[in-house]
């Protein structure tokens, strides 16, 4: 683990940032929850609105609690870039599944290469080989025994599977 | 490699022989059809609702029978699910994306139809182009054995005299078993909307079986399939099956139909066939010609008899005719119950 | 002892080649569907059914199919304890400590003790199914609404604990849990609530989806975020203890096998009702666990208790699922739905008189869970040596084949994009959940427990014309909200009066 950065427990604005988020978000719901009216017991509308009011009510004893005790950030400094990049490789990868005729295993090849690439840390020359084959190895794995054996459809795709 | 090159050999081999005979035998039958080869690639069978359900099991028995009666043209057959909201999803999906694409067929059926108006859905059945029906089964109404009813006129006069003292039991709100409550309290001139108050759902036959027997619901209501070893069992009593026709609902012996009762109420839980829409209308003949074959084929017969469904069977304009009136008719009942 | 000389029979039956050969398969595949996330044992049933039909026969295929179903269960705790990607719900309770045991080197005693619990809790629970099933089954069916719902309260009231160390950020979990059970059809009046216009929506968003978005990829995205921190190796690997058997020391038996016993206990009656579940009592048997241990300290940073009463409450509960499915033809989970299905196939209806009908056929399936679960045992000790091998696979790598199966899970069952954003979203939250210490078991409880809840507790006010007395005037309903009212105060009474002696200045 790395040091901590001075100072970073005391100040994080982190928590604080996130309980204002998850309170806006809770007022909101709330809002959306009373409008739907019918109100009464047994009816549909009474749990969200129990259910939101809780959000509000716990959301914002978070909120105290960040301001007044400065609840102490995770001690590790996380890159938020990562993720992120991940997660549009994510998205580009199941888009490109539902609604392009890339197909199963050529998409799954692309993305698993590339994700791979994202969560390793050693240069790419050392682990390419590997990578590329793994890919190849699992995609064509998963998309017979899905499509073969279970019946359940895959987007063949451009390859002549 | 070398499997997947026999796989596709063999029933391409068997169809050059199985192909000739078809394609004559379409063009004495139905002249109109023969100018399109159908189909021509891959045929796309959408089940809209998850693997192992209703739907999806007609989805793959169909696959299966249309490939092993050789209907195909040697091509062959997919099927992919898409859940969601009573199946309105997969139809909203079929009608906007796949517009004119005679390769996509999707199963359907009653329950997507109330789930069209209980989720007020953007797109109805009639968007689609109606292929056929193929089968159905009837619901049945049953009480627990020590129940003081033993007809369903009994339970219908109470009902009537006093809504709230009958607890019904069924699956989700807005389905098939719910409806016909709402039907049956229309039919027999009771307060509707009262009546079908008194219903509670439950998320599937085993949930009702237990509401049934731990007194929670004084009846309930399901497909006769659901109830028949209780029925048999004598656990439970089946009051009236909602057919056209007397039906036996476990014990061997026929139980009376909700008209023998006196009330016009018949309700199949259906299920059928569309395809896209916006197809040319050869193009249309010929999908109901594939689904005819199906229908008269051996292996079809076979999948009726091991699966126990009914047969059901109206297609063309008969099922267009068909999808359009019950469409009106369940809208017509869900909106009186409040759920439209 | 006529049940006796029946599961003789049943034994007699079962041990033939082939239909041991059957149970060899079902576990089989059980074991390995149980570990890809997102594919279930109900899905991979419904999905052979059309196979199985064309062997036409009836014993040999239930028996495979009943394999699946426990070697599912087998399976989906492996990938809870190894990489904290539980792939069903009944497994998220044993992801907590398990996990925590593996990075701390101590996979393998969690896996044999998961094992050995499953095996235990399998074979005790298949005993009490055989001679107990016609009593169980009359008296679960007793239970309605009012009942449901008092022991719905029972059951939020007691796992409270798992709100882990900070009160605040765990109800935070739990309400947003809450939230997510809310989202779609309300089920008694099909009116669409915090769906927001989509009909993607309507059903709710599907527990697996949950389960796959807030573990799976949240667990990857997380790590994704600290790649410059982490280890090397995704966990270190201390040698197998010495002085113990099959993986577990000396001190790791005795503590784990009160805990295989008590989770049993739980999880059988509540397989057994109608609307009981599989995840309630692994929670509350962890809960249990996490009270009762002499070493409630080590909670959090791997207690084998945590992982051995859980996991033998899963299997339990199994067992259970069978007494309403065979004697009433009550299916009380997807796979005893899909189970029930098979039955309808050949021709067979569970029920009142599948016992008199098919004699040979139930005791053949009650003797083959008997086998079925020493097979898994005998294939899961081994196993443990290969499968603790994952933890050796490059971290990019592994990852990457989670994400991959993560989304093969939830796109390819349910051909939904929606589901496969909503799951990302998840992981999205899950990943900032863990930075900022929000626990994540919380957050099931509250999907499976409210819906719960609220159904029940509106379909008992329907049921009774909205009289709230009807959660009253039940003696069991009424027992089990008084057990629930104690179980919130007792905790709190010791407190109450150190804090009154304290007033009167006396040292505590």
């Amino acid at each position: 683990m790395t040091a901590p950065t001075p100072g970073a427990a005391k100040a994080a604005p982190g928590p604080l940032i996130a309980g204002v988020v998850l309170l806006g978000a809770g007022v909101y719901l709330l809002v959306h929850a009373l409008s739907a009216g019918d109100l009464t017991l047994g009816g549909p509308g009474l749990a969200p609105v129990i259910v939101t009011g809780l959000w509000v009510a716990v959301a914002a004893c978070y909120v105290v609690t960040a301001f007044l005790e400065r609840i102490a950030e995770a001690e590790d400094k996380p890159r938020w870039l990562t993720p992120f990049l991940l997660l549009g490789g994510l998205i580009a990868y199941s888009l490109i599944l539902k609604f392009t005729v890339v197909g199963y295993v050529l998409a799954t090849v692309v993305f698993f290469v590339g994700s791979a690439r994202l969560l390793s840390v050693r240069p790419w020359r050392e682990v390419i080989v590997r990578d590329v084959s793994v890919a190849i190895g699992l995609s064509l794995a998963i998309y017979f025994v899905f499509t073969r054996l279970l019946g359940i459809a895959l987007p063949a795709g451009v390859l002549p599977l | 490699m070398f499997k997947r090159i026999l796989a596709a050999a063999v029933p391409a081999l068997m169809l050059v022989t199985a192909a000739a005979c078809a394609e004559q035998s379409v063009g004495e039958a139905n002249p109109g059809a023969s100018a399109v080869a159908y189909p021509s690639k891959t045929l796309q069978i959408m089940a809209p609702a998850g693997a192992g359900g209703g739907w999806d099991l007609t989805a793959r028995s169909m696959q299966k029978a249309l490939q092993e009666a050789n209907l195909l043209n040697g091509q062959s057959a997919e099927v992919r699910n898409v859940t969601g909201a009573a199946g309105t999803i997969g139809l909203a999906e079929l009608v906007t994306s796949h517009a004119k694409d005679a390769h996509q067929l999707m199963v359907t059926g009653l329950v997507m139809v109330g789930g069209v108006v209980t989720n007020k859905a953007q797109v109805d059945l009639t968007k689609t182009t109606p292929i056929a029906t193929l089968t159905a089964e009837a619901e049945v109404i049953v009480v627990r054995n020590d129940s003081k009813y033993t007809s369903l006129k009994q339970l219908v006069d109470d009902v009537k005299a006093n809504p709230t003292s009958v607890k019904w039991g069924g699956g989700s709100a807005g389905g098939t078993d719910q409806i016909l409550v709402g039907l049956l309290a229309k039919a027999a001139g009771a307060d509707t909307k009262t009546v079908a108050k008194q219903y509670v759902a439950y998320s599937g036959g085993g949930e009702t079986k237990a509401a049934l027997l731990s007194g929670d619901v004084s009846v309930a209501v399901s497909g006769v399939s659901e109830f028949a070893d209780l029925v048999k069992a004598g656990t439970v009593r089946a009051l009236a099956v909602s057919g056209a026709s007397k039906q036996d609902a476990g014990n061997g012996t026929p139980a009376p139909t909700i008209k023998d009762a006196g009330y016009a109420v018949e309700l199949m839980n259906w299920r059928g066939i569309v395809a896209a829409p916006g197809i040319s209308d050869a193009e249309r003949k010929a999908v109901i010609a594939m689904i005819d074959k199906l229908h008269t084929s051996a292996q079809w017969k076979q999948t009726l008899t091991d699966k126990k469904w009914d047969d059901f069977y109206k297609s063309g304009d008969e099922a267009k005719a068909f999808f359009e009136s019950e469409t009106t008719r369940i809208k017509t009942v869900l909106t009186e119950i409040g759920l439209g | 002892m006529s049940a006796f000389t029946d599961l003789l029979n049943g034994f007699a039956t079962v041990l033939s080649p082939q239909n041991l050969l059957y149970a060899a398969i079902g576990v089989t595949i059980g074991t390995l569907i149980g570990v890809l996330p997102g594919i279930g044992p109900a899905l991979t049933i419904a999905l052979l059914l059309p196979v199985a039909l064309k062997l036409d026969d009836p014993t040999g295929t239930l028996i495979m199919f009943a394999g699946i179903y426990y070697g599912a269960m087998y399976g989906g705790s492996t990938t809870s304890i190894l990489l904290n990607t539980p792939g069903e719900s009944a497994s998220v309770a044993t992801s907590i400590e398990g996990y925590q045991m593996a990075r701390r080197g101590r996979a393998r005693a969690a896996l044999a003790t998961a094992a050995i619990g499953s095996f235990v809790a399998g074979t005790i629970s298949t005993i009490l199914l055989t001679f107990a099933a016609g009593p169980m089954a009359s008296l679960a069916v007793t239970f309605r609404a009012s009942d449901y719902f008092a022991l719905a309260v029972l059951a939020m009231v007691t796992v409270t604990a798992m709100v882990g160390t900070s009160m605040v950020r765990g109800l935070m979990s739990l309400t947003f849990g809450l939230f997510l059970g809310l989202i779609g059809i309300d089920s008694l009046t099909g009116q669409a609530r915090f769906t927001f216009g989509m009909p993607e929506l309507l059903d709710g968003v599907d527990i697996v989806v949950v389960i796959v978005g807030l573990f799976a990829i949240g667990e990857t995205l997380y790590i994704a975020s600290r790649l410059r921190e982490l280890p090397a190796k995704v966990a270190p690997l201390e040698p197998p203890a010495h002085g113990g058997f099959a993986w577990m020391s000396r001190q790791d038996w005795s503590r784990s096998w009160r805990p295989w016993l008590r989770g049993t206990a739980i999880g059988f009656p509540f397989g057994a009702l109608p609307s009981g579940g599989a995840e309630i009592p692994t929670f509350l048997s962890y809960t249990y666990e996490k009270r009762r241990s002499k070493h409630s300290k080590e909670f959090g940073e791997g207690a084998i208790e945590g992982v051995a009463g859980p996991e033998a409450a899963n299997n339990a509960s199994f067992s259970g699922v069978l007494v309403p499915l065979l004697t009433l033809g009550i299916p009380t989970s997807a796979t005893a739905a899909v189970l029930l299905a098979a039955f309808g196939y050949f021709d067979l209806s569970p029920g009142p008189q599948l016992f008199e009908k098919s004699p040979t056929l139930v005791w053949a399936l009650i003797a083959s869970l008997f086998v079925g679960n020493l097979m898994l045992l005998a294939l899961n000790l081994p196993m443990i040596r290969i499968w603790v091998k994952v933890l050796q696979v490059p971290r990019p790598v592994l990852y990457t084949g989670i994400l991959v199966f993560a989304t093969l899970g939830v796109y390819a069952v349910s051909g939904n994009i929606i589901d496969v954003i909503i799951a990302f979203a998840l992981g999205v939250i899950a990943m900032f959940m863990r930075h900022f210490n929000f626990p994540l078991a919380p957050v099931i409880l509250g999907v499976i427990l409210g819906p719960m809840m609220e159904t029940q507790f509106r379909r008992a006010l329907l049921l009774s014309d909205n009289d709230l007395s009807i959660f009253v005037k039940r003696p069991l309903t009424l027992t089990l909200l008084v057990l629930a009212v104690l179980a919130f105060a007792l905790p709190h009474v010791p407190k109450l009066f150190r804090r009154k002696r304290l007033a009167f200045g006396e040292e505590d």
